[in-house]
């Protein structure tokens, strides 16, 4: 009950809710669906705020659930695309918990999280939720981590990757957002009218989803009516498919704070502002990368190709899924949470070659980063992973 | 593996690019099952039936320069898309297009009174598979305002419920919208937003919205022509990214790859030979094992990579490229603003166009219409006479006499067939004898009175050369006599002794034998001896209900039938 009004208090205080409230939209009411959607986890869960302090606003916390924290293999760390949440990894906690710590969090500004203001500077909004990220694993008092990213989350695990790269063990980026570059020429091939440019001018400076929030109540049936195929990626395991579609809309009917640090580091329309591709360079050699890439997706897997050419000396390893989109882990659950505890395992496997061979290892990982040179061999998959298959 | 075209309208274009780089370079790919929806579903269907692509394309063109030609472009009043399909599918779609098709070819539609989405797949004829593609290009207020009916159902765009219909796990899905399909444009832009629009990603693009717009107003040819280009390079792509392209001798291993594991060696060498032989003239003997490095793999797929549309198709867009930058008007047109400017001018000359044009279409209906409405009226005209003439005349129950000049309204003999169409049923010939007008005043009242009671009329059909009959209508309430006359042979009780084959005979089999008798001597006699039975009987039948009577008369065996009403 405390935490209840808590959370109202907190949902008052950042003024959206009480009757002038026309996105129909409460912090309490995205509780009940992320609680009701991750009833179905088999693995026991715990859900907490992390205190980060004052890193963007004044007091900053973020929403993270773990799965099995008393596993001693290296933890892996998830973040979400744009317009999701902790919730939407449903289909792959329990797969991936079953050998290792997981802990999913809600980016800073994104779903339960606080939402503070951010910066109107590309690179400044970027440094600043990287360091939320590094606040939040000081909390968590997590020394080393398997980073996953998926769509903007990919981009922001990167660029944390560059940023620390002690703290990386392994960096594992699906259908990753913020890549390519640019195009100079995007409109030779068409002719684009006027008039749909002078639509696309128009609807630059507003946020992503401005037009679920003006649909106020009507927003999660604009949900509903675009994207009715998240709602079926997840109706296997989700006996009430609205629960989704309720879920996206409480995430983002709320004050669009990440959001419009998304849009910050947005250039024109859905590129980077500042290109991953350009920078992949400044990532630390020893960091292994795992590409996951949906056949279907508009993200370029070319771009992984590139990395693969800028990184020689390093292991970056390229799957394209077959028959998945862009939301990759949803998708094609069972092949994702494969390749995810594949590349997972190498980090085990090279820990243990680093230490005594036994898997209770205390010191979580302070691997020597100059042994993962060796890990341009084939991925091998240890025993223990045949569960999955 | 499966094909699925997504539904586009006037982009179907695109599903040619991706037909013929699949027919070139992958034809093994097309022996599955193919799905689509709208235009997807034509370009399935031409891929089925194995049309030549060049036609096909040539057909496209001609329906979007049929839609261009008018002012207000698919949206004039003077442009039925339903009618320009119509046309070619008539034309192209082979006689056995339903044994081709069924089973493999999957329509998607929307049920228009529930807007469920159902799949079609089994094709009992060629109008069936017809149907089904008109009902699955039809867009209610685009194309016309009542769905077609398929089965008894009426049925709309399978772009409203689902516009790619994906049959299983192996589907590779075909849409010209930038999105997450197999196949689609992959547009220079990092696109983060889509819609799912019926189950067709499509990214909120600046070309993707500029594409919407064509789906219904045809685009012009260089559009066109780049769109069927990206169809091709895009398919094109994605069968070198999944390695797809081999030589036949590879596909035909591949094939056999399975089967040999079942069947005996000898069978599986067999059907090598012959998909060998089916696929290309190239001779070698049969190989079992798959050879992932062949030479000639390799060359075709570097073949491939430079590959461009083919010829025919080549040459048909060229020629509506030339076209369409040809002559005066087209130029003229080819500027928007002028195409605006005269708006006020070309909308009404194609309203007025559209409505000659419906009116002469309708001129045979009406026609038709006005004939009827015609015999109405002379019929009506009857009654009135009639009732008119019952107040005067007498009738003289013992002497009826037919005088040929007094059946001119209502009696028609078998040489007059003009008047025959106008009176009586196509099935029957009718002869309709009315109260014949008495000249003997002296009898007047007498006579009268007793026409107030007995009205009758005599009928006389003619069921074949042999039988004819006549009968006596009752028609004492004026309104029974028109309506009962003109009834079909269905609803009328035929008397005892005729049987139903007798009554079905083509208006073809009847005759009446001239040389026999004379057409009134028939009539004369037999109602002479009808209404002489009549007469002997009146006295008693004066007290009696109703009764009908069937006499046979002993000379022609001819039926007839007295209806008395006190």
């Amino acid at each position: 009950m405390t935490e209840q009004t808590l959370e109202v208090c907190k949902a008052q205080s950042s003024g959206s809710s009480g009757w002038l409230n026309w996105t129909s939209t409460s912090s309490v009411m995205l509780r009940t669906v992320e609680k009701k959607i991750l009833s179905i986890l088999k693995t026991p869960y715990k859900g907490m705020y992390a205190d980060i302090g004052p890193a963007v606003g004044t007091a900053d916390k973020i929403w993270t659930i773990c799965l099995n924290s008393e596993s001693s293999n290296i933890p892996l760390v998830m973040l979400h695309g744009l317009g999701a949440g902790v919730a939407l990894w449903v289909m792959n906690l329990d797969s991936l918990a079953a050998y290792r710590p997981v802990y999913a969090i809600d980016i800073l500004g994104f779903g339960r999280s606080s939402r503070p203001k951010f910066t109107n500077d590309a690179l400044v909004a970027e440094k600043q939720l990287v360091k939320s990220i590094e606040e939040w694993r000081r909390e968590m008092n997590i020394s080393k981590m398997i980073l996953l990213g998926h769509s903007m989350g990919g981009f922001i695990a990167t660029s944390y990757a560059i940023s620390y790269p002690d703290r990386i063990k392994h960096l594992i980026l699906a259908d990753p957002w913020g890549f390519p570059e640019k195009p100079a020429d995007v409109n030779s091939r068409y002719n684009v009218p006027l008039w749909v440019r002078a639509l696309a001018v128009a609807v630059t400076p507003l946020n992503p989803f401005w037009a679920l929030r003006a649909a106020g109540p009507l927003g999660q049936w604009v949900v509903e009516k675009t994207r009715p195929d998240i709602m079926r990626k997840f109706s296997t395991v989700l006996e009430d498919e609205k629960l989704i579609s309720q879920y996206i809309h409480q995430c983002n009917a709320q004050t669009p704070s990440g959001e419009s640090a998304f849009h910050t580091m947005m250039d024109g329309f859905g590129w980077a502002k500042y290109p991953m591709v350009k920078r992949i360079n400044e990532l630390r050699e020893d960091i292994p990368i795992t590409l996951l890439y949906g056949s279907r997706s508009w993200v370029d897997s070319s771009a992984g190709e590139k990395i693969k050419k800028l990184r020689p000396n390093s292991m970056v390893d390229l799957k394209v899924i077959t028959g998945a989109g862009h939301h990759v882990y949803a998708d094609k659950a069972e092949i994702f949470n494969k390749y995810v505890n594949e590349a997972c395992a190498t980090c085990d496997r090279v820990m243990n070659a680093n230490h005594e061979p036994d898997d209770n290892i205390q010191t979580k990982g302070e691997g020597t980063e100059s042994d993962q040179e060796n890990e341009n061999s084939p991925v091998q998959q240890p025993i223990d992973l045949n569960r999955n298959n | 593996m499966n094909l699925s075209f997504a539904g586009c309208g006037f982009l179907g274009i695109y599903h040619v690019g991706v037909a013929v780089c699949f027919k070139k370079y992958a034809p093994h790919l097309l022996l599955d099952k193919i799905s689509g929806a709208s235009a997807g579903s034509l370009a399935a269907a031409c891929l089925l039936c194995d049309l030549p692509l060049g036609e096909m394309t040539s057909d496209f063109f001609r329906v979007v320069n049929e839609a261009r030609r008018h002012s207000l472009g698919p949206f004039s009043p003077s442009f039925s898309i339903q009618t320009c399909l119509l046309e070619g599918l008539q034309k192209h779609l082979p006689l056995d297009a339903h044994k081709r098709v069924n089973g493999r070819l999957h329509i998607s539609l929307t049920r228009v009174y529930d807007g469920k989405n159902v799949i079609v797949s089994q094709f009992t004829s060629r109008e069936d598979v017809l149907q089904a593609l008109l009902c699955a290009c039809f867009i209610p207020g685009f194309s016309g305002i009542l769905p077609p009916r398929f089965r008894g159902v009426r049925y709309m765009d399978g772009a409203f419920s689902d516009n790619l219909p994906v049959l299983d796990e192996n589907t590779v899905t075909v849409s010209p919208f930038c999105g997450e399909s197999d196949i689609c444009p992959r547009d220079q832009s990092s696109q983060l937003f889509h819609v799912n629009w019926a189950n067709t990603s499509i990214e909120i693009s600046k070309q993707n919205i500029n594409r919407f717009v064509k789906i219904l107003f045809p685009p012009r040819a260089d559009f066109l022509s780049k769109m069927c280009q990206q169809g091709f390079d895009d398919a094109l792509q994605y069968l070198q990214r999944n390695n797809l392209i081999n030589c036949n001798r590879c596909i035909a291993v591949q094939s056999t790859f399975i089967v040999s594991e079942t069947l005996p060696q000898q069978q599986a060498q067999q059907k090598l030979k012959q998909i060998e032989t089916n696929g290309e003239q190239e001779h070698i003997d049969a190989e079992d094992d798959y050879d992932p490095e062949c030479v000639e793999c390799k060359r075709h797929r570097r073949d491939a990579m430079s590959g461009n549309l083919p010829e025919t198709v080549m040459t048909v867009i060229q020629g509506y490229l030339d076209s369409a930058n040809k002559g005066l008007a087209n130029w003229l047109f080819k500027h928007r603003s002028i195409k605006l400017l005269s708006l006020p001018a070309t909308v009404p000359v194609d309203f007025l166009c559209a409505t000659i044009t419906k009116i002469s279409i309708l001129a045979p209906a009406i026609s038709q219409q006005l004939r009827q409405l015609m015999k109405v009226l002379i019929y009506e005209l009857n009654d009135v006479i009639q009732s008119r003439l019952r107040t005067l005349a007498k009738v003289r129950s013992d002497i009826i006499q037919f005088d040929n000049t007094r059946r001119a309204f209502f009696i028609s003999n078998h040489k007059s067939q003009s008047r025959l169409s106008l009176l009586g049923d196509d099935d029957q010939v009718r002869l309709i004898a009315s109260h014949n007008q008495l000249t003997d005043a002296d009898t007047f009242e007498q006579v009268l009175k007793m026409t107030q009671e007995n009205d009758t009329v005599v009928a006389l059909y003619y069921m074949d050369s042999e039988e004819m009959m006549p009968k006596v209508y009752d028609v004492s309430s004026d309104d029974i006599f028109p309506i009962e006359a003109t009834s079909n042979v269905d609803n009328y009780c035929p008397p005892r002794s005729l049987s139903e084959s007798d009554l079905t005979h083509d208006k073809s089999t009847i005759e009446i034998p001239d040389n026999d008798l004379e057409l009134s001597d028939i009539s004369d006699r037999q109602i002479e001896s009808v209404l002489s039975d009549y007469s002997e009987t009146e006295d008693d039948h004066y007290a009696q209900q109703p009764v009908y009577e069937t006499i046979e008369s002993p000379q022609t065996d001819h039926l007839t039938t007295i209806t008395v009403e006190k």
